[in-house]
């Protein structure tokens, strides 16, 4: 065999080798590293390196053996300039270097071989020339494939990352939808963005009318300092901006806020990511939109205690309004003499008014008509309290009403708060004799009414709970005759208005009381409720309404 | 749904803390309890095996983020052993193997810790 022959099939040999060990693998690296061993074995080479093009279509080093370390920096910064090409030759001299390729894949440029001196000194042959130019051919194809596989490779794992953030939010979400407490909210969410990032350090702030430290890594203190120092923006959610300085200074890499709509609840702070990579811009947007998801949590849960709270205020008011109706009687007594009709409406749930009709030892019963001050929970405390009173009084087989009155107005100074006070009128009908005896404690006079004439029940004193009776309250006694009427109302009716705020007035209410021809009382409480219903139309009811109405037979 | 549960067993300075069933938000508030009370009772070198863990999300890695840098100022560490390839793939898309020590066994694991 001659020895051209004998070159030839080991070319050939090597090419093969070559070509079956880089094909089965596609793994850029392990290629070149094949690529360049196999040429330095062959031609008694040291120093190389190969060349390629990145995704960003930048040379750069990506394997060389034999070359000291600033090369590479060297060849980066060989893309800053224009003259690529041409400086590319000067560098490679530089470097003791010779024989510089080009690797090409159909029409593109994958990048450059570069190849030092051979250490016998002998330059590289024609045939030698070839012979590089072919394992570069198949080098290329296979060089381009591994490219490619590295870029489908970091697609993959770019999807793979993104499947991995939108399951998180799908977990969060579906996870804050039961969640009604602030902290855990705030925990599940810090927690997500720690895993998804590599970050240790957190603190979580809520803003408003005051700012609050939920929960924090960083230490508490700095934190605070870095929230006075910025309180103006935490309290002004219309501002978005901190001082970066001081977040830096102590760690702080980045500030999210916390947005529901354009209103900001809430900041971040989170410290370094483990791995050293910065925040990018779609990081960013992912921590911002689970920060909404946990603000919008977070909010719903501070509404869902509001409206717990609201829900038990208001079953609060209805447990107060059944009590209420339970202290006004809803069976009046039938007497002898008298017929009681009494009607209470009540304005909000909870009323301020309290009629009670009572019978006491003897042929005697007790009647009361009281407006408490206020309205709601308070007042009907005030109220109950007041009827307590009233039935322990009225238990005494000597009740007398002046006295009983002094004592009264002691007990309810002494339970009233926040300068609550209770108008009063009470009385006692005797039943065998028709006298009614009675004591008005500020309570708007009520009306007898005889032929058609008025007379108003003023006798009594000041009203309840202003101060401990210092005069004590006097009483009168009238006798009835046959068909007298007796009015005993609260404002809610004198006062009751229409749609251009005019009252029912105290001379309406007496003119038809004094002009009524009926023969009930129960007719007489509904002549008046048709009128007031009339004047007010579809106002609504603005104060309570109570009505008794005695009549003699 | 699977139940979650964490088992803690002593093993020489080693606490193990085995993780079974699914890790995510829900469940991250429980595991939290453990590394808080463990923390307090000053146990710093943490083995997790998680082989029975089936699924972990982000926040499930959060509390693992959240704590290890107290248990390496106190000469301690996370280590973990025994991952599904599953739930390997996720700590590894995230980053996790360069910041924490992954074992095939648990006993590799302990050896590690023991041997410092």
């Amino acid at each position: 065999m001659l020895e051209s022959e004998k070159i030839l099939k080991r070319n050939i040999s090597a090419l093969i080798d070559f070509s079956n060990k880089i094909n089965s693998n596609l793994d850029v690296d392990f290629t070149l590293r094949n690529l360049l061993l196999t040429l330095f074995a062959k031609f008694f080479i040291t120093k190389g390196a190969i060349l390629l093009y990145n995704s960003k279509n930048l040379l750069e080093n990506r394997f060389s053996k034999g070359i000291s370390e600033t090369f590479s920096e060297e060849i980066s910064k060989l893309n800053e300039n224009e003259n690529e090409i041409e400086n590319l030759e000067n560098l490679y001299q530089k470097y003791n270097l010779k024989y510089i390729f080009e690797i090409k894949h159909s029409e593109n440029r994958l990048g450059f071989l570069i190849l030092g001196n051979r250490i016998n000194k002998e330059q590289l042959s024609n045939d030698d020339f070839d012979f590089i130019q072919s394992i570069l051919n198949i080098a290329a194809t296979s060089i381009q494939n591994s490219l490619m596989f590295e870029k489908i490779t970091s697609i993959n794992q770019q999807l793979d990352s993104k499947i991995n953030q939108l399951n998180s939010l799908f977990d969060l979400a579906k996870e804050f939808s039961g969640v009604f407490d602030v902290k855990l909210a705030a925990k599940k969410f810090i927690y997500t963005v720690l895993g998804q990032f590599l970050i240790s350090k957190y603190s979580i702030i809520s803003c408003g009318s005051s700012y609050e430290i939920i929960e924090s890594k960083f230490d508490e203190n700095t934190i605070k300092q870095i929230c006075e120092e910025n309180r103006d923006i935490l309290q002004n959610p219309n501002v978005s901006s901190i001082t970066h300085s001081n977040l830096k200074k102590n760690g702080i890499e980045i500030a999210i806020p916390m947005k529901m709509k354009d209103e900001i609840k809430g900041i971040v702070f989170l410290g370094k990511r483990a791995n050293g990579m910065e925040f990018s811009k779609s990081d960013i947007e992912f921590i911002s939109s689970v920060a909404s998801l946990a603000t919008i949590s977070m909010e719903n849960g501070r509404l869902f205690n509001e409206f717990l709270e609201k829900k038990k205020i208001e079953k609060d008011l209805d447990l107060a309004r059944t009590i209420q109706q339970n202290l006004i009687p809803s069976n009046l007594p039938k007497l002898n003499n008298f017929e009681i009709s009494a009607i209470n409406k009540p304005a909000k749930k909870v009323s301020g008014d309290y009629f009670d009709v009572i019978k006491l030892v003897g042929n005697r019963i007790l009647i009361v008509i009281a407006d408490v001050s206020g309205k709601g929970m308070q007042a009907a405390l005030l109220m109950a309290n007041l009827q307590a009173f009233i039935k322990s009084l009225a238990r005494k087989s000597d009740f007398k009403i002046a006295e009983s009155t002094n004592i009264l107005n002691d007990l309810v100074s002494e339970n009233t708060i926040n300068g609550s006070f209770i108008t009063m009128f009470w009385g006692i009908l005797d039943d065998t004799n028709k006298t009614f005896e009675f004591v008005n404690a500020g309570h708007n006079p009520p009306l007898l009414i005889r032929n058609g004439n008025i007379e108003k029940l003023k006798v009594g004193g000041m009203i309840l709970g202003v101060m401990e009776t210092l005069v004590p309250y006097s009483s009168r006694i009238v006798q009835l005759n046959s068909n007298d009427f007796l009015y005993l109302f609260t404002d809610g009716i004198t006062e009751a208005m229409d749609e251009n705020l005019r009252e029912f007035s105290d001379e309406k209410f007496e003119q038809i009381a004094s002009n009524f021809n009926g023969n009930t009382s129960s007719q007489a409480v509904e002549k008046i409720l048709d009128e007031v219903s009339i004047h007010t139309k579809n106002v609504e009811q603005s104060d309570d309404i109570t009505l008794m109405i005695i009549k003699t037979n | 749904m699977q139940d979650f549960k964490v088992e803690l067993t002593q093993k020489d300075k080693v606490q193990l803390v085995k993780i079974v069933g699914i890790l995510d938000a829900h469940t991250t508030g429980e595991l939290e309890k453990y590394f808080d009370k463990l923390v307090s009772e000053k146990k710093y070198h943490i083995l997790v095996n998680l082989s029975e863990l089936n699924y972990i999300s982000s926040a499930g890695l959060g509390v693992f983020m959240a704590y290890v840098e107290t248990m390496r100022e106190n000469n301690g560490d996370i280590k973990f052993a025994e991952l599904q390839d599953k739930v390997f793939h996720v700590f590894d898309l995230l980053g996790f193997p360069m910041l924490y020590e992954f074992y095939q066994k648990e006993e590799e694991a302990l050896k590690k810790f023991i041997e410092g």
